[in-house]
This record gives C-alpha cells, sequence and structure tokens, in this order.
C-alpha cells in the first residue's frame, strides 16, 4: 500500500489528520476527491466510550492539533453526546460526524443494529471520500460547492438505497479542516486559511471491479496465457489487486489505467455464461437504478463492484469472508468452467457525478408533461451510453455483453409492468438482482440461446408504462449512439 | 472563433512581424517535415527552397492576413507579416453577421497589400513565393467566412496556387503549440463562439469537455452589453478591469451565481439569466458611492464574481481533462485565454498538479492570419487530402468540429480515450 502512496501524484491541500493518522490509506487521487481507506478502532461491546476516545485522541497528536481552536470544549460535549444528522437535501438526514472517535462509537452503534443484515457484523475497514478545497477557487465558492457535492452524493447514493440499487451504505458526512499542524509547520507567517475537506464515509465493498473481473477472465482465458498457467496466474495477481486499487470509486481515472494498454490486443474479451449473466445482471442493476430516477453519470465498468467473484467463492466457499485482492487466486479463477450456484452480486459505487430526475413512475403517471420525459430518457440514454463506451473500449469484442446488458436493463422495467413474479418492492436488493439472474442464467446455457433472446433488445414487445418508457430510453439510445455524447453545437 | 478576444490594446503592436522564428527540432511530436513527398500539391520557394503560406483569417469580428514562412535550413517557421482589423460595434450591441461582413470586405484586399508588403518589402510581385493560400473553413459565422473565403478563391485562381481549408480551432491550436514548442498540451480553447478542453488522441483532437450552450466568451460579451460597458477594445477586457478593482484591502463583493458544471461540460446560458436578473433589482447600483446597505452589489462586483464564477468552472473542466488524460502540460488559447485572473486561476492549479502552464502569447490567443497559415502549413507539408481542398470543396461550414479533422501531421498514437 505505501507503495501506492508513493507512486500517486500527490496535490492538494494535506489532508484531514483523521485521514493520515498513521492508518488512512491513499486508495486513488482525483482531480477533485481522495479516495482512503480508514481502519476504524472499534470500541468493544461493554460501553466503555470514555477509555476508548481517551486512548484515540491520546495515541495520536495530531488530532489534539488539530481541534486547537476554542471548539475543544463543544467536540468533548459532541463526542459524548449522540450524534447529529445532517440534512443533505430531498428530506434524507445523515450522521454529521463531528469528531473521529464519534465515527467509531457511531460505527459499533449500526454495526450492532444491523447485524442482522448481510455484511459482516463489524465494518471495521471504511472507505472515507475526501473532496478538498481548491486554492484557485474563491474561497465562498469554493466551500460552497465542496460541502453540496458531498451532500449531493451522499443524497444519491441514499435515494439509492432506499431504491433497493446495491451501492455502499453511507456511514456518515463531515465537514472538517484540513489538518492545521502540516500547514503551521510550513510557514506560521503567513495567514494561511484553513480549508475545509469534506468527507464521506462509506462502506468498504469487498470484491472486484467488474472490469477487472472481465480482465481476468480474458487473460485466463487466451491461449498464451493458457500455456504457461503457473507463470501467468501468480503474475495475475498482483496486477489486479494494484487495478483495483488504482480505479477503485476514481472520480476521472477511471479508464484511464495503465495495466489494459500493457497487455497484449488480442485480448478478448469472453462470452460465455458467465460473463453473460454478469452483463445481464448490469443492465438489470442500471434499470432498477433509472427506474428510481437517479441518474449515475459516470458508469464504467471500473465503478460497478462485483461482490463475489468466482474465483474467491471457489478458493474459500463463501464470498463473505474473502478480502479483496487477498483471496485472488490465480489458480482457482482459471478454472473456465462456469459455477453452477454462482450468481453475480453487483453494487454500483462513485456517485460523485449522479443527479436525479423524476422517476419513471411519476413521469409515466402525468403523460402531459411528455417534455420532461424525453429530457428524462436523454439523460437515462446517455447514462448507458457511456456505459455502453465504457464496455467497448476497455473490453475489445464485448458486443455482445451490450447487448446482452441492455436487454438485462429492458427486461428490469418490463418486469415492473404487473408481472410480480420478478421483483417484490422492499426486501433485498441483492437478492432481486440476483432471481432474475438466476433465471436469464438458465436460459442461457447454451450461448445461442441467449442470443436468441437478448439480440434485440429494442424490437420485443413492450407493455405497459415502464415498458414504454424503457423503450423511450432505448430509443434515444439509438439517437445518442448516432451523434455521440454531444450534440453538433455550432463553432 | 475568437469573436471577441480580450486584447488588451497594448498588446496589438504596430509591427506584426516582431516575434522571433519558431523552431520546431524540441517539439518530439512535430517531426520535420517529409521533404518533397507532396511535390505534386505545392512548390517550395524556387529561390531558396523556402515555404511560404499565406493566411486568411475572419470567422468572427476580426479580420487578419498573415505570412508564415517555413525555412528548411534552420526547420524553423517564421510569422513574416501578420496584420489584422476588428471590427467594433457599438456600447450595447454585439457584431451582426451582416455588418461583419461587411466590414471584411472592406478591408481584406488592403490587409493582404499590407500583409504582403511587409513580409517581402520593395518587391513588385510578392505572389511569386507563395506556396499556397490557407482560408478559415469554419467554425464561424456564414458572411464573414464567406467574404474571406471568397478573396481566397480569387487569388489561388489568381495566383494558381493550391487552396488549404483549415479549421480555425485546430489553427489555434497549432499556433499555440509551436509558439510556446509545448508537444502535447491539454489545450482549453476559450472564446466568443467557443468553449472546448481539447486533447491530442489517436490522430484527431478530441473534446473532452465543453460547454452545452453558449460559450464563455458569449456569455461575458454580453453581461457587458446589459450593464452598458464598452466593446473598445473588447467586451472582456472591460470586465477584467472592473474586476481588478478587487484587492486585499478593498475586496469587492462576491455575489454567488449558478455554478453549472456537468461532468466534463459546462453550461453558462442560466449563469447570464440569472446575472441579467440581477441587474434588474433593486439592490443593484452601477457606483461604489452610491452604496447605502451591505446587500447592495455594483457593476464591479458582479464582474468580479462572474469571472470567478465562470472561471473557476472552466479549470475545473481543465483539471478534470487532465487526471483522465495523465497530462500536466496546458495550454490556453482564444480571446477570453488573454485574461490575466484565468491565467493566474489556471497557474495555480496547474502548479498544484505539478504541471506547466504555456505562457500566452497574442499569436495564438487572438484571431489572425499566421495562425491559419501555420495550420495550413502543416496540412500543405504532410499532405492533408482533407485540408488541401479544390475550389469546389471550399464551401464555408459554420459548424465544423474540432474533432472533425484528422490530424495528419502528428503521430499516431494508441487511444488513450475516444
Amino acid at each position: 500500500m505505501s507503495k501506492i502512496l508513493s507512486s500517486k501524484p500527490w496535490y492538494g491541500p494535506p489532508p484531514p489528520a483523521e485521514v493520515t493518522c498513521g492508518s488512512g490509506k491513499l486508495l486513488s487521487q482525483g482531480a477533485e476527491a481522495r479516495i482512503w481507506l480508514l481502519p476504524v478502532p472499534l470500541p468493544t461491546p461493554s460501553p466503555s466510550t470514555s477509555t476508548n476516545t481517551d486512548d484515540t485522541t491520546d495515541g495520536r497528536g495530531h488530532v489534539i492539533n488539530y481541534q486547537s481552536d476554542n471548539k475543544n470544549a463543544s467536540i468533548d460535549k459532541a463526542m459524548t453526546s449522540s450524534i447529529r444528522t445532517l440534512h443533505v437535501g430531498g428530506g434524507i438526514h445523515v450522521p454529521h460526524i463531528m469528531h473521529f472517535s464519534q465515527l467509531s462509537t457511531h460505527l459499533a452503534s449500526t454495526s450492532n443494529s444491523s447485524s442482522s443484515q448481510q455484511h459482516p457484523p463489524s465494518p471495521t475497514v471504511i472507505i472515507v471520500k475526501e473532496r478538498f478545497s481548491k486554492k484557485y477557487r474563491h474561497p465562498t465558492l469554493d466551500a460552497t460547492l465542496t460541502k453540496n457535492r458531498t451532500k449531493g452524493e451522499a443524497r444519491s447514493l441514499i435515494r439509492c438505497l432506499k431504491a433497493g440499487v446495491s451501492c455502499p451504505q453511507v456511514l456518515g458526512i463531515a465537514h472538517w479542516p484540513a489538518s492545521a499542524t502540516s500547514i503551521n509547520n510550513n510557514n506560521t507567517g503567513t495567514t494561511q486559511k484553513t480549508t475545509t475537506s469534506s468527507c464521506l464515509f462509506l462502506e468498504w465493498i469487498e470484491g472486484c471491479t467488474v472490469r477487472q473481473y472481465l480482465e481476468h477472465r480474458s487473460s485466463s482465458t487466451t491461449p498464451s496465457s493458457l500455456n504457461e498457467l503457473d507463470d501467468d496466474s501468480s503474475s495475475n495477481t498482483p496486477n489486479t489487486k494494484r487495478h483495483r486499487c488504482n480505479n477503485d470509486c476514481n472520480d476521472d481515472n477511471g479508464d484511464e489505467s495503465p495495466i489494459p494498454s500493457k497487455q497484449p490486443d488480442r485480448i478478448t474479451t469472453p462470452i460465455d455464461t458467465q460473463t453473460l449473466c454478469v452483463a445481464r445482471t448490469i443492465g438489470q442493476l442500471v434499470g432498477k437504478m433509472h427506474a428510481a430516477g437517479i441518474i449515475h453519470g459516470d458508469l464504467t465498468t471500473s465503478n460497478i463492484m462485483l461482490k463475489n467473484p468466482p474465483w474467491a467463492i471457489n478458493s474459500d466457499g463463501g464470498s463473505s469472508s474473502s478480502r479483496c485482492g487477498e483471496t485472488i487466486d490465480g489458480d482457482d479463477a482459471n478454472n473456465n468452467i462456469p459455477l453452477l450456484d454462482w450468481r453475480p452480486q453487483l453494487a454500483l459505487i462513485d456517485f460523485g457525478l449522479a443527479s436525479s430526475t423524476t422517476s419513471t413512475t411519476t413521469a409515466a403517471n402525468n403523460s402531459s408533461n411528455t417534455n420532461k420525459q424525453q429530457h428524462n430518457a436523454e439523460e437515462k440514454a446517455v447514462d448507458l451510453y457511456v456505459l455502453e463506451r465504457a464496455f467497448l473500449s476497455s473490453h475489445p469484442e464485448s458486443e455482445r455483453l451490450v447487448e446482452e446488458l441492455l436487454g438485462g436493463y429492458r427486461d428490469y422495467f418490463v418486469s415492473l409492468d404487473g408481472s410480480t413474479d420478478v421483483v417484490v418492492v422492499g426486501k433485498d436488493d441483492a437478492q432481486d438482482v440476483t432471481v432474475t439472474a438466476a433465471a436469464s442464467c438458465d436460459i442461457g446455457d447454451k450461448v445461442d440461446d441467449v442470443t436468441a433472446t437478448g439480440t434485440s433488445p429494442t424490437t420485443r414487445p413492450s407493455k405497459g408504462k415502464h415498458g414504454h418508457a424503457a423503450k423511450m430510453i432505448l430509443n434515444r439510445l439509438e439517437q445518442v449512439r448516432m451523434r455521440g455524447r454531444k450534440r453538433e453545437c455550432f463553432g | 472563433m475568437a469573436s471577441d478576444s480580450h486584447a488588451p490594446a497594448a498588446a496589438i503592436r504596430p509591427c506584426t512581424a516582431t516575434d522571433p522564428p519558431c523552431p520546431i527540432a524540441p517539439l518530439h511530436n512535430l517531426p520535420i517535415p517529409p521533404p518533397s513527398h507532396f511535390a505534386h500539391l505545392y512548390k517550395p520557394n524556387a529561390i531558396n527552397g523556402k515555404t511560404i503560406v499565406l493566411g486568411i483569417e475572419g470567422s468572427a469580428n476580426k479580420v487578419g492576413v498573415g505570412v508564415l514562412c517555413y525555412d528548411p535550413i534552420s526547420s524553423t517557421y517564421q510569422t513574416l507579416s501578420n496584420p489584422r482589423k476588428t471590427y467594433v460595434s457599438p456600447i450595447g450591441c454585439g457584431f451582426l453577421p451582416k455588418e461583419t461582413a461587411w466590414h471584411h470586405q472592406a478591408h481584406i484586399v488592403p490587409l493582404i497589400r499590407a500583409a504582403l508588403n511587409e513580409a517581402f518589402p520593395n518587391e513588385l510581385n510578392p505572389e511569386q513565393h507563395l506556396s499556397a493560400i490557407a482560408f478559415t473553413l469554419g467554425p464561424g459565422m456564414g458572411g464573414p467566412l464567406k467574404s474571406c473565403a471568397i478573396a481566397a478563391r480569387s487569388l489561388s485562381l489568381l495566383w494558381k496556387i493550391p487552396l488549404i481549408a483549415v479549421n480555425h480551432c485546430i489553427a489555434h491550436i497549432e499556433m499555440g503549440r509551436v509558439a510556446t514548442q509545448a508537444s502535447d498540451p491539454v489545450v482549453l480553447y476559450v472564446s466568443g463562439g467557443n468553449t472546448q478542453v481539447i486533447a491530442y488522441s489517436d490522430g484527431r483532437y478530441r473534446i473532452f469537455g465543453e460547454t452545452i450552450d453558449i460559450a464563455v466568451g458569449n456569455c461575458l460579451d454580453r453581461f457587458a452589453r446589459v450593464v452598458g460597458l464598452s466593446n473598445d477594445p473588447s467586451p472582456g477586457y472591460n470586465i477584467e478591469v472592473m474586476a481588478r478593482k478587487h484587492s486585499m484591502d478593498k475586496p469587492l463583493k462576491f455575489v454567488e451565481l449558478p455554478y453549472v458544471v456537468k461532468g466534463m461540460d459546462v453550461s453558462f446560458s442560466g449563469l447570464l439569466t440569472f446575472i441579467e436578473e440581477l441587474t434588474r433589482r433593486r439592490e443593484f447600483i452601477k457606483d461604489d458611492e452610491e452604496r447605502q446597505s451591505e446587500n447592495q452589489f455594483t457593476t464591479a462586483d458582479l464582474c468580479y464574481s462572474l469571472q470567478e464564477t465562470i472561471f473557476a468552472m472552466l479549470i475545473e473542466i481543465t483539471e478534470r481533462t487532465m487526471a483522465h488524460c495523465g497530462q500536466n502540460s496546458v495550454l490556453i488559447v482564444g480571446g477570453v485565454g488573454c485574461n490575466r485572473r484565468l491565467q493566474d486561476m489556471m497557474a495555480e492549479m496547474v502548479a498544484d498538479r505539478g504541471g506547466t502552464l504555456c505562457a500566452m502569447d497574442h499569436r495564438y490567443c487572438i484571431d489572425n492570419g499566421a495562425m491559419i497559415a501555420q495550420a495550413g502549413m502543416f496540412g500543405l507539408q504532410y499532405g492533408s487530402t482533407e485540408m488541401v481542398v479544390k475550389l469546389e470543396d471550399t464551401e464555408c461550414r459554420q459548424r465544423y468540429r474540432t474533432d472533425q479533422v484528422e490530424v495528419v501531421w502528428r503521430p499516431k498514437t494508441r487511444g488513450k480515450h475516444a
């Protein structure tokens, strides 16, 4: 990890002391935000909060420096009192983390309450997405933007979670001053404004990105690599591991990784039941998100996580205890035969560019508002187009996967009309997706069968308002394909 | 199409050819032109083997003629002359296509004469040195474009030399690259008609981010019109002067304006409407002396806030493109690129990323003929079939995107991203 830290270009103001105090590890650095992996020391189950907070503050001198303003008393008070929430718009409230030690107690409480869920009972590792301030901006503008964007991302994530789209849980939000210690060390003479970084605390999703999955599959199915099986599999592991670290939750470098370009050109994306099933599930997941009226804005294969990569299951029989990178086992992954009971569990990440529109349900209800409907279709079509481009540009010969994906997308909308067999409102989202995926995979035991069902997602008859909406979006996608993402404009 | 450049009056020099020759050797993306592959296309100068191109620009309110010379011995490009005329519209009014076209028609012939006289003093037939004529095919306003294209076509027939059709945006970029010797920068092209963030990839200049409605210069110009700032030398320059009243001791008020960045794209029309609404409010006052209460704001306040907001948007999309492409040098071209505040903000951002900002230069910031000649020269030397056109194919294109031109003079790299 330290290797990654040094190889990444570093810029922006120093991060909050909390994140850097020995434990936070930089996963990626974007133009606007940094992603940290932060282990959170959970307090022991017995409520001995006072000793715990003492420990954390004593252990790290930075923190004392950091809160060296006159807010000391209030922070102490805040630590002992219950956590307040911050309104992020749309009637959504998010835990407002005033101080680092609050986070651990808060996490402990949430993990206790939601221990029945499939998540591991104690999330000791979390993701911190830190939006740092920009020197070039006017300070007022900068503060507003940083705060509002973090809030907006939290809002989109929570909307997604409410709609049953699987994505990282929002654990909290914070507006922390960037570490005052290092600024003081640099130059005490000049009056340096303390800048605010807004942090979003997110659940750490285990697994790998879909991009990694596809690349791993393609590298393990090429004849050249099969010849030198052992060497290839062993060299694969660090590659994929680093790749994930480069791309995870990344704002801007999503597709921009040096690793795929180094691979020989003849590597093609494998088309088989397993990858088709993954593609279809992606389509359903995106469909679910769009049906809830959320536009992701940056859909790429690097921004979709596969929670249960097949090799993880092969190696230790369950995905829950596996950790990314550590259990990516080349030998097992080279196993080409699709696992019979394996269903992909996906999650969307990086909602930094997300926006929300009216959901298809409400849009379809007031049909007089056709203009707005058109606009929605355009935005969703562009979202799909971005995903399609991401597929085709980073995974050669993956046209079949895109077709399957769009088929899954359309089927999700159609399934919203009337038929109650697939999607039940509420419940566990991952379950829903896997059920439909299972259905599709059963059909597609032979690849040809899947081709027959999935080739023409736009031409199949659709009924009901959701089916109509999907048809509209997919028709719009045709138009977007013709002209590209941007319309041809003057000058 | 830098319609309303922020040309400080001082930058327009009386003599137009004082810039030193630009060597091309340090540009590793710009190999020395192939010797004579394209002998059928053009003839180098019979006397000294130089290639000389006349460029005619007139896509917006400026009409310019430049003479550019390539010297094969030193392998340098040199601007021999570069005169220009600007149509300045009255206060409160933009430049209309018809009137701008008239202006260009009136000035194009004297400008060509002046350019040739300056490039080849005391010669009776200076046209005999020319290898080709480059002109702006687009993008831009139809009337002005056509006026200049007619001049180019006539001269091509008269002098029997080939025509080169040049994309205006490409011309800005190429002149900027040659003048600053930046091999592969991210280009922020900001002018009255264009707002684009461009990076080269696989044979084309790809547009990574752009405005989805009006251009940044257009936004500034129209705001200047609303508050009654002069168009001389350019509205944007006058806005900049107003905004410069801001200082540490007497800070101007920052009025919050809509900040619209959508991914890599920006939008200015809503912002413009918003700020126009602000000028109709009661709190809006012309002068600071009239200020009675805290929530009032002056023209200078609005100028300052407008600049801060829209430039922050531009820097942000540029930074995103830099992160996306993994490049760390930035070139600002186009009329708005003359703005000091924009340059300062960009320099700050680029410094943070450990990159370089290419210095500003009037040769590529403001529309001129030499930059058309520069891009035309590349097209000629590398035999771009797209650019070296027949007379029949010289129909002007008002909409002509930067990524429509195949850049044959740069090496084909495997695409970073389309």
